[in-house]
């Protein structure tokens, strides 16, 4: 329910890091707009590092993006995997080391990619969501691995209990039982246009999150 | 730098004023970050380091050549005077964050197309650009510029998590595509709000193009997809032009119903605004961005007949703090600016009109 009004359901969730302090608010899409939390400032390429690096603090907020809407709420745990010293290590190739990146978003070389993993893993799916490159490979680039290789991140504590991390590996056991999965992504595809047009952003940000968990590769 | 060399010349190609839907959209971007595997990322690079990237990709670019066969030049920044920089970054040829690199380069086509931003915050970024809603054109141009550049240069990339950015917001398809859309319409019926939370909702942002966050100068905005990862490009792109061409659509409904509702009243006030860029000694940047909105609305809705697209076009550019300082050839104070710009504006305004008599 949103903080602001207490009358419609939050759609929007607005981390922020003020002084050192993580703060987050829960609103409606009215009452964002209002505050002008949302709008030209939402999905920016600065509230998108925003975001990230507030998951990257271990702060489960969610989004607009495709972990909003999900079970991943103020109450989620936070995205460290459990036996990693949060914030402890440097890249071998460059010496970056992760406090650094954890401040700045930016990473130092090819490898840091390979060591911070772990840590990463739920912030890229959290401002992404997804997980998985799609699309054009460079001819020296690897393959895809096989779906099992996703296994470390999909399991990773925490994202578990959002919705939109619906495992990978089984996407029949998201189709309902008697609708296919097909059917019921272009039934809310087309309900989400119609949401769009009328303009009920709550319910199209509801449809939107509802097909992404569906059609989750 | 061809941008330089023709002094005036504040249109590229690309911004000439035609293109799918270019009563709405002016611009399509399409933007791919690229780094090598074995070089540490433009943040960590030190002054040798960043000299040895330029040179790895601009020797990667030698040989390549646009569709009409021309190849890249390559020019250092530190080659350019400070001004000649921001003049690259109000054309849209460059970025601002690019432009302040210590270290850095910038490969361009002779029609300004096709630009690689070498060292911004990626070691690469290919940037393509065209006239009207062409996201698809420009994106097959700019990856076969990656693919010719692949061959030569270890890309980074993770069979997971695709291209590996800087930045892991541009992580997977390194792809940020944009365009630039004129919506003087919903601006006036105040639909700019519910426009930007229907975007938002489909994984788009938008932002004022020349003004500070929701403000925006001259009614521009530029939406961009936010997403890089999970989507395959073609799917981004095509995602983003049914949202483009279904905001246009909304845009065109809205300036329609604004020409029935208000009739002589929207007609007066852009008569209006053709009255004052047409005779006026002095105008700020805001003003004139302000009043060349409401000038290209009524070229759009054919109330200014004797203008055509491209004046506008070409003004929104040109009356820019560094271009018009650029085309003045001297340190100019704002006051003195505000003069130029407005003398500018009248003799285009004048050659626009010989053109269509
Ligand atoms: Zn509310
Ligand atoms: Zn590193």
């Amino acid at each position: 329910m949103c903080e602001e009004c207490g009358q419609r359901p939050a759609t929007v969730h607005v981390a922020r890091r003020v002084n050192g302090h993580q703060t987050e608010m829960h609103l409606c899409a009215q009452c964002a707009m209002e505050k002008g939390e949302i709008g030209p400032l939402m999905q920016s390429p600065a509230w998108m590092l925003e975001q990230f690096l507030a998951a990257l603090g271990g702060l489960g907020v969610g989004s607009p993006g495709p972990a909003a809407g999900s079970a991943a709420g103020p109450a989620a745990a936070p995205l460290m995997p459990p036996g990693r010293a949060p914030g402890g290590g440097r890249c071998p190739a460059c010496g970056l080391p992760f406090q650094e990146f954890a401040r700045t978003g930016m990473l130092g070389c090819a490898h840091c990619y390979e060591a911070f993993r772990h840590e990463l893993g739920p912030a890229i799916r959290r401002i992404h969501g997804a997980a998985r490159h799609v699309g054009h490979r460079p001819p020296d680039g690897p393959a895809p691995r096989p779906s099992a290789g996703d296994r470390p991140l999909a399991a990773a504590p925490g994202v578990g209990a959002s919705g939109a991390a619906a495992s990978p590996e089984t996407p029949a056991a998201s189709a309902g039982p008697q609708e296919p999965a097909a059917e019921r992504v272009a039934r809310l595809r087309a309900e989400l246009q119609k949401a769009i047009a009328e303009e009920r952003y709550e319910d199209a940000a509801r449809l939107r999150d509802e097909i992404r968990a569906l059609t989750k590769e | 730098m061809s941008a330089l060399d023709a002094p005036g010349n504040a249109l590229s190609s690309w911004m000439r004023g035609d293109g799918p839907s270019s009563d709405v959209v002016l611009s399509s971007r399409i933007r791919l970050a690229r780094n090598m595997r074995d070089a540490p990322y433009p943040p960590r690079l030190d002054r040798a380091g960043a000299e040895a990237v330029v040179a790895r990709v601009a020797e990667a670019l030698r040989g390549w050549t646009d569709e009409s066969g021309r190849p890249l030049r390559v020019v250092r920044l530190d080659a350019l005077s400070p001004l000649e920089r921001q003049v690259m970054v109000e054309k849209h040829l460059t970025s601002p964050a690019h432009v302040r690199q210590a270290v850095g380069a910038l490969a361009l086509s002779e029609d300004e197309s096709v630009s690689v931003m070498i060292l911004e915050e990626d070691h690469v970024r290919i940037q393509c650009l065209a006239a009207g809603l062409q996201l698809r054109p420009a994106l097959d141009r700019a990856l076969r510029l990656d693919a010719a550049l692949a061959e030569r240069l270890p890309w980074a990339f993770d069979a997971e998590w695709g291209h590996l950015t800087t930045c892991p917001t541009n992580v997977g398809t390194g792809l940020r595509a944009s365009v630039m859309v004129h919506l003087p319409g919903l601006a006036m019926a105040n639909q700019i709000p519910g426009v930007l939370m229907t975007l938002s909702n489909n994984g788009m942002t938008a932002r004022g193009l020349y003004g500070e966050g929701s403000e925006s100068a001259g009614n521009l905005f530029q939406i961009s997809n936010a997403q890089s990862l999970g989507r395959a490009e073609g799917e981004i792109v095509q995602r983003m032009e049914e949202a483009v061409r279904q905001l246009a659509e909304r845009e065109r409904s809205v300036r329609e119903r604004l020409l029935n509702q208000m009739g002589e009243a929207l007609k007066d006030r852009i008569w209006r605004a053709y009255g004052v860029l047409a005779h006026a000694r002095r105008i700020s940047s805001a003003e004139a961005m302000e009043l060349l909105s409401l000038l290209r609305l009524g070229i759009d809705l054919h109330i200014l007949p004797q203008l055509d697209a491209k004046v506008f076009n070409e003004l929104i550019v040109a009356t820019r703090p560094a271009f018009l300082q650029h085309l003045t050839g001297q340190e100019a104070g704002p006051e003195e600016r505000d003069v130029k710009r407005a003398s500018l504006i009248r003799a285009a305004l004048r050659r626009a009109e010989a053109r269509a008599s």
